[in-house]
């Protein structure tokens, strides 16, 4: 295995940055009429986060799960997997993120414990409607067309930037700390392929985990069970 | 692995769509009848006469299922067999290139005169056989021209059994390859205690460390040598782009610093062929314009490599 030290990170990068950009091309050219539905889907789970009512909190969760696997089939399988060997070994991360989204749902683990008036709320739907909203058009940005735009759903990065920001918005501890190294995992790589590719995107994924280290390190954000009587008086939010 | 499989009805895939859009851009023709006569160096072992600039596809060629990217390149191998050229590298380890190939190949016609040079590429020495295997089916042909072990990884096995299959006339020539100057030790003591018809490094004029030890050797021992990574991939051409041509450069018919960067390379006697890779067709035709040309002597080399230095 000694050869595999040998290699530096953009030996690993087998592919332009064209190409990595035609791929969203691609797939959003397969998703063609499913594209609005996803993007209403998207705008479904940022008022479905809002809410407190069991039902539902369980649909949104069950939502994001769902986009967790269409990106890794329809995105990570299809398309990028040919030119990126190492995107297949992802699909079983994809996938295990979007059981443990539904497993922590069903044990009442995505609840949205924070009071209203909490940062990290806020934080978390910036990075929510930043997803939805903002991060397609990062493609008109940065000199591309919106055919190449990131949707939540078929992208990697959107539908894990949402995911975390759905996360500081739902999460109670034990869902915090399971849900979110898969998400993170996601930013962390993609900001290392846009940067070996040369190109400025990697910054955005950057900026969005300094986003969660500050939330996370924030200590009035530090969740604890306690918040539950406070959450109970909030109730009629 | 199930990729023989996802490679070939991907390839097949693309090339129906691409018939049904009636995109059929790149007619199969009788390439011998159109192509330009090339300079060409033997391959020492046999004679063979090979054209001095060939095509690599690292990165370049790895599209995926793409078919607009697809056609770009097989139209970047149809300017490169019109020029002359036959070498073409790719390696198991450079993604969708190997499919690209097979689906310019199709796409081309059966005529082509492409000279194809594989790699074998695994840690595991019993996995050898079935990535050689699956690597042809890829590109669609019934044996490799040349075989080379890809960065020395797992040498020993991977030579052992790169001379069954020249014996049993499975494959023609074989050979070893790196880019890494800190293997130049490993590499030359395989050179020493093997027969090879190819050994394949990075060679340029920035990276001129094979030019003491490795390329006298090949001489020495009669074996061909490709020159890989003649731009450093791309780095040359941007560290010296915008800066003068000399205008001596003209004497030997660079036009351009692609033209000085490759002949410079492909004018050291010990170089067989050099495989620039490139998406552009008018970057094959430059490229393989070099191969028509003067070269430079050794009184010229020596005036590039101090030109460059003084940039
Ligand atoms: N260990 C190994 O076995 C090993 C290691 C490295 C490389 N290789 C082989 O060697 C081949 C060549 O090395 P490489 O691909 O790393 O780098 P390279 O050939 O030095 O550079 C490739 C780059 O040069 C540009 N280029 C080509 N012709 C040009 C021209 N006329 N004008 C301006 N730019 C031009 C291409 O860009 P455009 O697309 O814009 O033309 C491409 O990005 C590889 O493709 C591979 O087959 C083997």
């Amino acid at each position: 295995m000694d050869a595999w030290f040998s290699y530096r990170l953009s030996d690993f990068i087998l592919f332009s940055e064209r190409v990595y950009w035609r791929l969203f091309d691609q797939v959003n050219t397969l998703a063609g009429a499913l594209l609005p539905v996803l993007i209403a889907l998207g705008c479904l789970m940022l008022v479905g986060v809002w809410s407190r009512h069991r039902t539902v909190q369980t649909a949104t969760a069950f939502l994001l799960a769902a986009l967790w696997i269409s990106s890794a089939f329809l995105f990570l399988w299809h398309y990028y997997a040919p030119v990126n060997w190492a995107a297949r070994y992802a699909v079983p991360f994809f996938l295990l993120e979007a059981s443990l989204i539904a497993l922590m749902s069903l044990t009442r683990q995505l609840t949205r414990p924070l009071m209203r008036n909490d940062p990290r709320l806020w934080l978390g739907f910036s990075l929510l409607a930043y997803a939805l909203a903002i991060h397609p058009l990062t493609s008109l940005l940065f000199g591309r067309t919106f055919d190449s735009a990131e949707i939540v759903g078929l992208s990697p990065d959107a539908t894990a930037i949402a995911t975390l920001g759905i996360l500081l918005i739902t999460a109670r501890p034990l869902a915090l700390w399971l849900l979110l190294p898969i998400p993170l995992a996601v930013c962390m790589l993609s900001a290392l392929t846009l940067y070996s590719l040369g190109t400025p995107e990697a910054w955005i994924l950057v900026i969005v985990l300094l986003v969660i280290l500050v939330a996370l390190l924030t200590p009035k954000l530090n969740l604890h069970d306690g918040n539950d009587a406070v959450i109970a008086n909030a109730r009629d939010w | 692995m199930s990729d023989t499989h996802s490679g070939i009805s991907r390839r097949r895939l693309v090339q129906q769509s691409l018939a049904l859009a009636g995109a059929s851009l790149l007619p199969a023709r009788s390439w011998p009848e159109t192509r330009p006569a090339v300079r060409t160096r033997a391959i020492p072992s046999t004679g063979e006469a090979m054209p001095i600039v060939g095509l690599g596809t690292w990165i370049t060629f790895n599209v995926g299922n793409d078919a607009t990217l697809l056609n770009e390149s097989a139209a970047v191998m149809a300017a490169f067999f019109e020029a002359g050229g036959r070498m073409i590298d790719s390696s198991p380890m450079y993604g969708s290139s190997q499919d690209t190939l097979g689906f310019g190949l199709d796409t081309l016609g059966s005529s082509t005169p492409v000279f194809s040079a594989d790699k074998v590429w695994t840690s595991n020495a019993n996995n050898g056989a079935g990535q050689i295997e699956h690597s042809q089916q890829r590109w669609g042909v019934p044996r490799f021209d040349l075989l080379q072990v890809h960065n020395l990884v797992a040498w020993e096995p991977h030579l052992r059994l790169l001379r069954q299959m020249k014996a049993a006339g499975e494959v023609r020539y074989i050979g070893i390859t790196t880019s890494e100057s800190r293997r130049h030790a490993e590499f030359e003591n395989v050179m020493h205690g093997q027969p090879l018809d190819f050994i394949q490094v990075s060679y340029n004029i920035i990276n001129r460390d094979i030019e003491d030890r490795i390329l006298p050797l090949a001489m020495d021992k009669g074996i061909a040598v490709i020159a890989n990574r003649p731009f450093q991939q791309k780095q040359l051409i941007h560290r010296f782009e915008g800066k003068p041509l000399p205008a001596w450069a003209s004497e030997f018919e660079a036009e351009n610093w692609a033209q000085f960067l490759l002949k410079y390379v492909i004018s050291h006697p010990a170089i067989t062929c050099t495989i620039p890779a490139t998406t552009r067709v008018d970057h094959v035709r430059e490229n393989l314009a070099c191969a028509t040309g003067p070269l430079p002597d050794a009184n010229q080399r020596e005036r590039m490599a101090a030109y460059v230095r003084s940039l």
